[in-house]
């Protein structure tokens, strides 16, 4: 797998913890990209584990008795497709863990699942408030819901936080005879917002992977200079393990 | 339990069968106690029945053979009933003044381990001494020069900046080429261990003391200096410790002649070697056939390995003397050694107190026991010893008179629990009130230690009760006193104490009656077989001591919080005490609970970066732990004594500003809805679930822990989910939970929930904000947002744009705080010395605004110093050695950010003394201490 993230200098070899999570207290702010420090599997046994990124998705619903364009299908077939040791089970689908490797690092996504109806919306900013990515999906089956994505993408732009990594999300693409939202529309309007661009189905497993993929290369690497900190002050972990519950 | 729990004199083994590996564990029981001698009797017991498990207990039951018999003899002794007891406390009453029965107690245990009073463990040294060779700040530049001029051996720890870890700093002889070698710690969890070696210790001073004794994965054991290993008493120690880098220049550090084995300072009182072998007696050595050492060679990685520090020496004896184990038989003939090492008392003075209270002379009997069961053991070696030494004739005496004594403790047990529980409570005010953190441990380790000033302070039956906690069978009580006694240093309340305790506050919070209930789950305990009671006790004693580190380390923080002496105990109770007395010095609730947030990530941030944590939290948590530690101490020692008042204040904010008032009507409002009107489209909760989430809550009220509440929020929003899925088996996410959880909470109707949101949300260590609870949190908030936002005509329309300032307000508030405060940003505070000619200086924390004038800092200076001619009296800055007299309409607090504000940082102090005062600074040094930054 090709890493997204340069090779940062490693002179602390190994022990990335207090390092890569010094300034605990903030770690996850508008910076966004976040550690969590868990065993590695490298070869010398000690490898990088960083990267817990925090992830809103916005969406939009056709209307509340659907089901929804499937946004938490999305999520939850990419958290549980693969069996992971490393995440703890998170109560519900509203909030999921999954660690990914990438590299020779691990990236954490935390994804914050944000209700999208209407009456919800304005409680949006709080979910995507420090988040690195959003991926926002639609229903490929439904152009409404593409104008709604619209909606979301400005104001993540207007009010969302810098550098936010976007994807779009066209969901049920095993449903394409009923499709109403051309691919290349889709594709056109990404690309004029710089956003990746992805046509999944949580049904049948496609794309899932790329998606989250696509998003995890497009994270930028670690602040250097959040790496260094000033050594007076080296601050624990975000809770690794699964004993804690809150994170 | 798949493994087996062998508890001897003080080590606790546990052969983990699945795992194949071997704990040694630091459990510190110092003692021979009774409850060892059935957990011996049990254990052998047991070994006959899982002999083959386990090839380590195999090679103790051969050696042990004989003292196991006359073990299982006793414990058949001890069912013959009340009758020895009776009267062997009788006759200790008669022989045994209550000063000398503290001696009586504390000599074996002295001897058996080494405790201070006699001498000193390699732990020990380690302990008083960290500030000469835990020296974490020092370049691999300094270290060099400072070794440098030392024998090969010789080390320090310091951090190197180049690996962002600790090292070793080993001095290497010539032929080595290099003159140092560094050996990086690893830093794990719960542990500490050095690169390439497969054992684990709990703390970095237990990480030393064992590769001076053993070198495992170092070309040779580490040396303390001469100074040190020699020293005799712990207050040469402190001494020495004094010096702190400067030892290594001083004279202090002198060498000897021709360096001798370093662990074998020979001592003329014979105490020494006597000690050391003692450690035999019980079979222990043979335990060790397993050194750390070996241990380490059958580990592939992550194995761990818990060296209980009291060994240590027995091991250093292996390596330092014969490099061999003596051989099996040793330890009986050791063990007649024994009773040497006690210094020798005088007999016992008779007291008459036996008649007239039986009572108390059957309260005081077991609480000799541990020392009862210890001679009884060594007596029992003695007479089987194949080489004994001589006894004093009184220690004969009583031996054989302790031997009957055994079988009345025993039959005690029934009362025993009961007041072993009793003397708990005792102990925690006793904890609480103490100033620093030594002082408990000290005040316990006092009546055990022989030091019959303390012991004649207190009511004999006092005593008697401890001793009886020594025993009781099924708490862990007794571990507490053990672990104390092993690290005298500390303070720190034992561990299993500390769990219990833990425990207890956990159910303070969680049932409201907390002492009905734990005396009730007390009391159940002694109905337990006593197997599984010593079981448990054991598996107790080995969880506490995987939590200890972090549990002590809280603990000690929260004492020195409550410790005026010190800079961070002033701060800490001048704040809390401020807050409660100043109820207006806040505009709102959010104010108010960001100053308090802000307090304590300044207040963390000063504890990790002051010496006033002694020994740095460095040496006992592993880095990432300690933002985790620091955090819940903070908890304890500034939320805990705050909760009731923030909880009013928050009421009186909300009530003023209406905010209150419009919750309760729009909760009326959203009740009367039906779910699918609030977009609830899954299955909701019924009757009972509510029931069950308001019970949730309720308890929730309770903790001081915005964690703990957390906690509880998300396992209501579990609970949720259950209900949810349950009634449909599909997955939903927050198009569907957020709806659901506010009709949740509207249905519970608890207007308090919306404080404690905002008091999680305010207080919640900002890390925790990404995770689970930070999603939960803010769902939370949300729905309690489009509750107190619900309109009729509003239903489905966005809030109001002021509500959505606020959450953007308090989201950008909680993220983007990225700067690290340090202490010296303590906005709003100004810290100020009063020095008088007389007494020195005490300093205050004051509260003083940006503008406030020098003229009002005196005022109040006046007033809290309780100055009573306040015209005599100014406001001066001391810095570069100079003092100023500040003027009237100076900004002190302007002032203050100026010299910060310098390139280089400057000392300086805000001084409020006389005007005519002459011999400046001469006094000011003295209390220069205290001021630290202002």
């Amino acid at each position: 797998m090709l890493s997204p993230y340069p090779d940062r200098p490693r002179a602390h070899d190994g022990d990335t913890g207090a390092q890569s999570v010094s300034s605990r207290g903030w770690p996850w702010l508008t910076g966004s990209c976040s550690l969590m420090k868990c065993q590695c599997w490298q070869e010398s046994g000690k490898g990088r584990l960083r990267s817990s990124d925090h992830w809103s998705l916005g969406t939009t619903r056709w209307n509340v008795e659907d089901t929804g364009v499937g946004k938490s299908s999305i999520v939850c077939r990419f958290v549980q497709d693969h069996f992971d040791h490393n995440i703890s089970p998170t109560i519900g689908a509203s909030f999921m863990t999954k660690t990914v490797p990438c590299g020779n690092e691990l990236h954490k996504f935390l994804i914050w699942d944000t209700a999208g109806q209407e009456r919800f919306h304005s409680l949006a900013p709080m979910y995507y408030r420090g988040s690195a990515a959003a991926v926002i999906v639609y229903d490929i089956t439904k152009q409404d819901s593409f104008h709604t994505l619209k909606k979301w993408v400005k104001e993540l732009k207007e009010h969302g936080p810098e550098n936010i990594v976007m994807a779009i999300a066209g969901n049920k693409c095993d449903l394409s005879d009923i499709r109403e939202v051309p691919l290349k529309d889709a594709k056109e309007y990404a690309e004029s917002i710089g956003a990746i661009v992805v046509e999944t189905s949580a049904k049948n497993a496609i794309n899932i992977e790329e998606l989250f993929q696509g998003i995890s290369r497009q994270i930028p690497p670690l602040d250097p200079h959040e790496n260094g900190n000033n050594g007076a002050i080296k601050l624990g972990k975000q809770t690794t393990q699964a004993s804690r519950r809150c994170c | 339990m798949e493994g087996l729990w062998w508890e001897i004199n003080g080590t606790v083994l546990l052969t983990e069968k699945d795992l194949g590996r071997t704990v040694v564990e630091s459990q510190a029981c110092s003692r021979a106690s009774l409850e060892e001698t059935s957990a011996w009797t049990m254990g052998t017991r047991s070994l006959d029945k899982r002999g083959s498990f386990f090839k380590l207990i195999d090679t103790i039951v051969s050696e042990i053979g004989e003292l196991k018999q006359e073990m299982v003899q006793t414990d058949v002794s001890l069912e013959n009933g009340l009758e020895p007891t009776e009267a062997h406390s009788m006759v200790r009453h008669k022989d045994g003044g209550y000063s000398e029965e503290k001696d009586v107690k504390t000599c074996p245990r002295d001897s058996g381990y080494d405790t201070l009073s006699n001498r000193l463990s390699i732990l020990d040294r380690l302990l008083h001494t960290h500030p000469i060779w835990l020296q974490l700040t020092l370049s691999e530049e300094e270290a060099a020069e400072v070794l440098q001029s030392q024998p090969p051996g010789i080390f320090l720890v310091r951090k190197s900046t180049k690996m962002q870890k600790k090292v070793i700093s080993l001095r290497l002889p010539c032929e080595f080429g290099a003159p140092l070698k560094e050996f990086a710690i690893k830093e794990s969890t719960y542990t500490f261990s050095l690169e390439g070696s497969g054992i684990s210790f709990a703390d970095l001073f237990r990480l030393i003391a064992f590769y001076c004794i053993s070198r495992d994965v170092l070309p040779f054991t580490l040396k303390l200096p001469y100074a040190i290993s020699t020293a005799k008493t712990e207050a040469q120690l402190e001494e020495l410790a004094q010096l702190g880098l400067n030892f290594w220049s001083s004279p202090a550090d002198n060498k000897p002649p021709n360096p001798p084995p370093p662990h074998r300072p020979l001592s003329s009182d014979g105490v020494c070697p006597a000690s050391r072998q003692l450690c035999l007696i019980n079979g222990v050595h043979s335990i060790k056939t397993r050194t750390p050492s070996e241990l380490e060679c059958s580990q592939t990685n992550g194995a761990l390995c818990f060296i209980n520090p009291l060994f240590l020496k027995v091991h250093s004896q292996d390596l330092s003397g014969g490099l061999k184990r003596p051989c099996i038989r040793t330890p009986n003939a050791n063990g007649t050694e024994r009773p040497r090492s006690p210094p020798p008392r005088p007999p016992p003075p008779a007291i008459n107190s036996l008649h007239t209270s039986p009572q108390l002379s059957r309260t005081e009997t077991p609480a000799r026991m541990p020392e009862t069961v210890n001679h009884n053991k060594h007596g029992n070696i003695a007479l089987l010893g194949t080489k004994p030494t001589p006894i004093p004739p009184p220690r004969l005496k009583k031996q054989a008179s302790f031997l009957e004594a055994e079988g009345g403790a025993k039959t005690l047990t029934g009362s025993r629990p009961c007041r072993a529980r009793e003397r708990e409570p005792e102990q925690e005010p006793g904890t609480a009130g103490s100033p620093g953190g030594a002082p408990p441990a000290e005040a316990r380790g006092n009546c055990t230690r022989a030091e019959p000033a303390s012991s004649e302070s207190r009511p004999p039956w006092h005593g008697g009760r401890q001793r009886l906690s020594d025993m009781s069978i099924s708490t862990s009580s007794s571990d507490s006193l053990e672990f104390d006694r092993s690290m005298p240093l500390f303070g720190y309340e034992a561990d299993t104490n500390s769990s219990l305790e833990e425990y207890e506050e956990e159910s303070d919070q969680e049932t409201m009656a907390p002492p009905i209930k734990s005396k009730k789950k007390r009391s159940s305990s002694f109905v337990l077989p006593k197997l599984v009671k010593s079981q448990l006790r054991k598996m107790s004693g080995v969880f506490s001591s995987f939590m200890t580190p972090e549990k002590r380390m809280v603990r000690r923080i929260a004492e020195l919080s409550r410790d005026k002496c010190t800079y961070f105990g002033c701060l800490v109770q001048d704040y809390v005490s401020f807050l409660q007395e100043n109820k207006e010095c806040h505009v709102s609730s959010t104010d108010m609970l960001q100053t308090i947030r802000q307090f304590m990530t300044q207040v963390k941030n000063y504890l990790s970066q002051s010496s006033e944590l002694d020994p740095p939290i460095e040496s006992l948590i592993p880095e990432d732990q300690i933002d985790v530690v620091l955090e819940k101490a903070m908890h304890k020692c500034i939320l805990k004594p705050l909760k009731g008042h923030v909880k009013a204040m928050l009421k009186d904010f909300h009530m003023a500003d209406g905010s209150w008032k419009q919750l309760k009507e729009n909760l009326q409002l959203v009740r009367q809805r039906n779910p699918q009107e609030l977009g609830v489209f899954a299955p909701t909760p019924d009757i009972v679930d509510v029931e069950k989430i308001k019970v949730k809550f309720m308890t929730m009220q309770k903790m001081y822990s915005p964690e703990k509440k957390v906690m509880l929020l998300l396992r209501v929003c579990k609970l949720i989910y259950t209900v949810m899925e349950n009634n449909s088996g599909r997955m939903y996410g927050a198009d569907d939970f957020l709806p659901v959880l506010t009709y949740v909470i509207a249905q519970c109707d608890m207007l308090e929930l919306d404080t404690e949101i905002e008091y999680m949300m305010e207080l919640l260590d900002p890390s925790l904000l990404h995770g689970e609870g930070g999603y939960y949190l803010t769902s939370a908030y949300g729905a309690l947002s489009l509750i107190k936002n619900f309109q009729e005509e509003q239903a489905a329309r966005l809030l109001s744009s002021e509500t959505r300032d606020t959450l953007r307000q308090w989201h950008k508030r909680r993220t983007t705080n990225r700067s690290i405060p340090s202490v010296d940003d303590f906005q709003n505070y100004l810290r100020v010395a009063f020095q008088e000619v007389n007494s020195g200086c005490t300093g205050k924390t004051l509260l003083v605004r940006p503008y406030v004038t020098t003229e009002d800092v005196c005022q109040l200076c006046a007033e809290k110093f309780k100055v009573g001619d306040p015209e005599e009296y100014s406001l001066f800055l001391f810095v570069d050695e100079t003092w100023q007299q500040l003027a009237e309409d100076t900004y002190p607090q302007k002032i203050k950010a100026e010299l910060h504000s310098r390139p280089q940082p400057h000392i300086f102090h805000f001084v409020y003394k006389r005007i005519k005062n002459d011999p400046y600074g001469v006094i000011f040094q003295n209390g220069e201490e205290d001021l630290t930054t202002s």
